[in-house]
């Protein structure tokens, strides 16, 4: 039983999630401004925040500053504004993911669940660098077991076809790196590339669609526009 | 202005008299200290003085004319009148009541004494005794030795024996003194003399003594301590000058209200004049009297001269210093008023001869173009007929020619002006058309072509009120984007609510089909409305300019594969087949890929919901001219009754009835961010075929 947070000055919203909440099986506390959601954050024993950015007396960004100051716990932030320049200084502040009004409420609790497993049973543990001892290659919320041929997303084991698990296992062995698709189709498939460029941009996107929360917006594998595809250390 | 010790008449006067009083007391030392500088520095003996042997040399030199004619008395030979009154002239000044120089000339074979001062005795008493041997002819040859007396404590007199050629003593004379001589030559006088080392008469040696026991270095000391003094007390008086009691500013007396140039030429010439009077006179006093009396009255003299002097000289100071105090120094001048006058009279001919040029050039304009036209060339022709004419027929052709060259060089030059100020009105009226408004034409350089002025003025007005205009619109369209960023941001917060709540509602068991029917239009339209606000925001930012870029090298060929990655199964489910040509090699843009995939997702999103199902779709790639270009093309599943351009507008779309899913902002978007990026972007419609076609410049 997990006790999460609903901060937002709408207090629609804070309703609705909070049915979304419980009906999932989470225990919510809802808080209407910043200083609240602090006052909350120190009564009870919260393991997740859902945070408005646009609110009166403290607005989210700073709750969030405020909130790092003493503890780690999962913050996700709401907010109608979609900059990236949003995004950016809401995350650097310490917020873990960003979701933009108007979302889908599916999507919201696909994230609360990834940030809870990470949060608890994956911990604190820094698990950026791929360690090649024990065949395991992790990265985020992903581990890829070569041995094995089986991946997981925040512990959830999913379903790779071999070509799929391959791309995959290429991209993770080089993070950061940018692969254009005939790269990836010269080391996948192992031949020349010849036209078919366009069967590895389909791969990816079932690799996306199966690994992201958000297809469009992913985490992990990002499409770099007329440069190639790249796997993104979190 | 701080009532302060600088500004007490009494102390400025005492402080005057204390300064005029140093400096002639300065003067005067300075002027005993120059004439008896050797003394004060070579104090030796007085023999060594420069007067005393000026005075021993003249001395010497009466006495060898006296000699000389002696001896002409002694061969017996007839003197002249002029000669015997010039013998007994010198002997009488040679006498020891005219002069303390004294001397015995003794014939040098038989030491008889022939001439003296005063006998035996005439060396007595002389410290210093010089001793000269002489032949009087034929050969002048003369030796003077120089030895002393002999030394008082050996108490006996040393002498000095001169012998013959033969050996023979033939003259001993007191002193120690040795005897040059040359080969056959034979003396006929010795000649001793010096000065009676107890000065009985006031003459030159006597003068001489007194100046070297006066000669005392701390008269110098006193000269330099008494200059420093007034030099110090100078400097106080102007830093006193132009200061009152009681006022707030520097005041002018009645002196610094002269001319500076004149006042100081006439304080400089009586000053100066003064001074060098009083010099004068003070050495006058020094050197050419013995008598007290005279020495006071010069001396007197020459302090009154020093007074005057001074007195000019501090004043002129002070009133330097005033007039630089009050900052009049230079403008009370004559020269400067005379300057200044000057100035204003060549102002006022500039004035009148541009007055003149000014009514001429409006004579002139006030004629018609082809008038003035006209007239210009008949003035030219005439101008040159004339200088032609007095070049071959004038005497002085070389002039003419001159002028001749000179006017037609005058005539190029304006000529060619007036081409350089045209062009520059043809390059202000290009740059208007090019779109740079905000460029001026510099119109200075055209004052003498006023026509071309006011064509230019008028240029840059237009430029101007465009520029205002162009201004006014981008603000505007700025402040409809963030309107716009700003309703959607209110937009949304609503918007999150009803779609959360439909959700809510649809997992709801309510019955009744059309309960579930109103729900699914309630969650259809809420997703509309969604997707509308994401692309409002877009396409206000897009078309305004307001996004940034980040351009950098892209593959299009590697950003159509991704797109079409992207889009293969959305193809798929509408039933379209996709027909792409892509070249075999990458072809570059610089551009932003994030904007790019937008352009073409929109694009790609566009015949997703407009093709006609179960067409092909024809995409391409391919390089033109410098250009990559892609194009789509794809049937219309509706017929497209509104030309292209209006397509590209903000809320149209093909199908005028709005049912369709779409906001009618992507091909609006989709242009603004391929112009934003440098690109352009075409459609065309033939029929139901629906052509696209986005181009980017090519790099390498």
């Amino acid at each position: 039983m997990y006790n999460i947070l609903i901060c937002d000055d709408d207090k629609d919203i804070v309703s609705a999630l909070d049915i979304y909440l419980r009906a999932e099986g989470y225990n919510t506390f809802p808080a209407y401004d910043g200083t609240q959601a602090l006052k909350a954050v120190q009564e009870h024993d919260i393991h997740l925040i859902l945070m408005d950015v646009m609110m009166p007396n403290l607005d989210g960004i700073r709750a969030t500053a405020k909130l790092r100051e003493s503890c780690n716990v999962p913050i996700i932030l709401l907010t109608a504004k979609s900059e990236d320049s949003d995004k950016v200084l809401g995350l650097n502040i310490g917020a873990d993911d960003y979701v933009t009004k108007p979302f889908n409420p599916m999507e919201v609790m696909a994230r609360v669940k990834s940030q809870l497993r990470r949060y608890t049973t994956l911990g604190g543990r820094d698990t950026g660098a791929p360690e090649p001892e024990d065949g395991l290659l992790r990265i985020g919320g992903i581990v890829l077991d070569d041995a094995a041929k089986t991946v997981s997303v925040d512990g959830e084991p999913i379903r790779l076809t071999p070509i799929e698990f391959d791309i995959l296992r290429l991209f993770m062995r080089c993070p950061n790196q940018v692969f254009s698709t005939s790269e990836i189709y010269e080391k996948v498939w192992g031949d020349q590339a010849y036209g078919a460029e366009n069967t590895v941009a389909v791969h990816i996107r079932h690799i996306r669609e199966k690994l992201e929360i958000d297809p469009a917006n992913p985490r992990y594998i990002k499409v770099v526009w007329g440069l190639g595809y790249k796997f993104e250390k979190v | 202005m701080k009532q302060d010790i600088r500004s007490y008449a009494l102390v400025k006067a005492l402080a005057l008299l204390l300064a005029v009083g140093c400096a002639i007391g300065a003067s005067f030392s300075w002027i005993y200290c120059a004439y008896h500088w050797d003394s004060l520095f070579d104090r030796d003996t007085v023999t060594s003085s420069s007067m005393w042997n000026q005075g021993m040399n003249e001395r010497y030199s009466h006495l060898i004319e006296t000699l000389d004619i002696y001896d002409q008395i002694r061969r017996g030979e007839k003197l002249g009148y002029l000669q015997e009154k010039n013998y007994n002239s010198y002997l009488s000044v040679l006498s020891p009541e005219q002069t303390n120089f004294r001397y015995i000339v003794r014939d040098n074979e038989s030491g008889e004494i022939l001439l003296s001062s005063s006998g035996e005795d005439s060396l007595k008493n002389v410290e210093d005794v010089w001793q000269s041997l002489r032949t009087i002819s034929p050969s002048y040859l003369e030796y003077s030795y120089r030895e002393y007396y002999g030394p008082e404590d050996t108490g006996g007199e040393d002498y000095t024996i001169f012998y013959d050629d033969d050996g023979n003593a033939i003259l001993q004379v007191p002193g120690n003194m040795s005897r040059p001589r040359k080969e056959g030559e034979t003396y006929r006088y010795a000649v001793e003399y010096g000065v009676d080392a107890r000065l009985p008469l006031n003459d030159e040696f006597r003068a001489a003594h007194n100046s070297y026991t006066r000669g005392d270095i701390r008269i110098l000391y006193l000269a330099g301590g008494l200059s420093l003094v007034c030099l110090v007390l100078t400097v106080f008086l102007m830093c006193c000058a132009g200061r009152r009691r009681g006022a707030e500013t520097f005041t002018l007396n009645w002196s610094d209200k002269i001319p500076y140039d004149l006042y100081l030429f006439c304080v400089g010439f009586v000053g100066l004049s003064a001074l060098g009077v009083g010099v004068e006179w003070a050495a006058r006093a020094y050197w050419y009297l013995s008598d007290a009396g005279d020495c006071f009255l010069f001396n007197a003299m020459s302090a009154l001269c020093f007074t005057t002097a001074f007195g000019l000289i501090e004043a002129a100071l002070m009133s330097t210093a005033t007039r630089v105090k009050t900052h009049t120094l230079l403008h009370n001048t004559i020269t400067w008023r005379l300057c200044v006058w000057c100035w204003h009279l060549c102002g006022r001919l500039w004035q009148s001869c541009k007055d003149f040029a000014c009514s001429l050039g409006e004579l002139v304009g006030a004629l018609p173009l082809t008038g003035r036209v006209i007239g210009f060339s008949l003035g030219y022709l005439f101008i040159n007929f004339i200088l032609a004419y007095g070049l071959f027929e004038s005497y002085s052709s070389g002039v003419f020619l001159i002028f001749l060259c000179l006017f037609n060089g005058f005539v190029l030059y304006s000529i060619c002006r007036w081409t350089v100020q045209w062009y520059n009105l043809r390059q202000g009226a290009q740059a208007i058309v090019k779109g740079n408004p905000e460029e001026r034409i510099d119109t200075l350089g055209m004052k003498l072509f006023p026509d071309l002025r006011a064509h230019a003025e008028a240029l840059n007005d237009l430029g101007s009120a465009i520029n205002t205009a162009v201004d006014e619109r981008l603000r505007s369209e700025r402040m409809k984007a963030e309107l716009i960023t700003n309703v959607s941001h209110d937009l949304k917060t609503p918007l999150t609510s009803i779609i959360n709540y439909v959700d809510l509602l649809k997992k709801e068991d309510i019955q009744g089909e059309k309960a579930q029917e109103y729900i699914e239009v309630l969650d259809r339209k809420s997703q509309r409305l969604k997707k509308l606000t994401e692309d409002l925001v877009e396409a206000s930012k897009a078309s305004t300019g307001t996004l940034t870029v980040n351009a950098e090298r892209l593959g299009m060929g590697q950003l159509v594969d991704q797109a079409l990655g992207e889009y293969n199964a959305k193809f798929e489910a509408a039933n379209l087949t996709l027909l792409s040509s892509l070249p075999p090699q990458e072809l570059y843009v610089k551009a932003d890929g994030r904007h790019v995939w937008r352009i073409l997702d929109n694009l790609l999103g566009n015949c997703v919901k407009y093709a006609m199902p179960g067409t092909r779709v024809y995409l391409e790639l391919l390089k033109w001219d410098g250009n990559v270009i892609f194009s789509l093309k794809n049937v219309s599943a509706s017929q497209l009754n509104v030309p292209p351009e209006e397509l590209m507008e903000r809320f149209v779309r093909g199908d005028e009835s709005r049912t369709t899913e779409g906001s009618g902002l992507g091909l609006s978007i989709a242009r603004s961010l391929t112009e934003v990026q440098g690109g352009s972007f075409r459609l065309s419609i033939d029929g139901d075929l629906f052509k696209a076609s986005v181009s980017f410049p090519e790099v390498e």
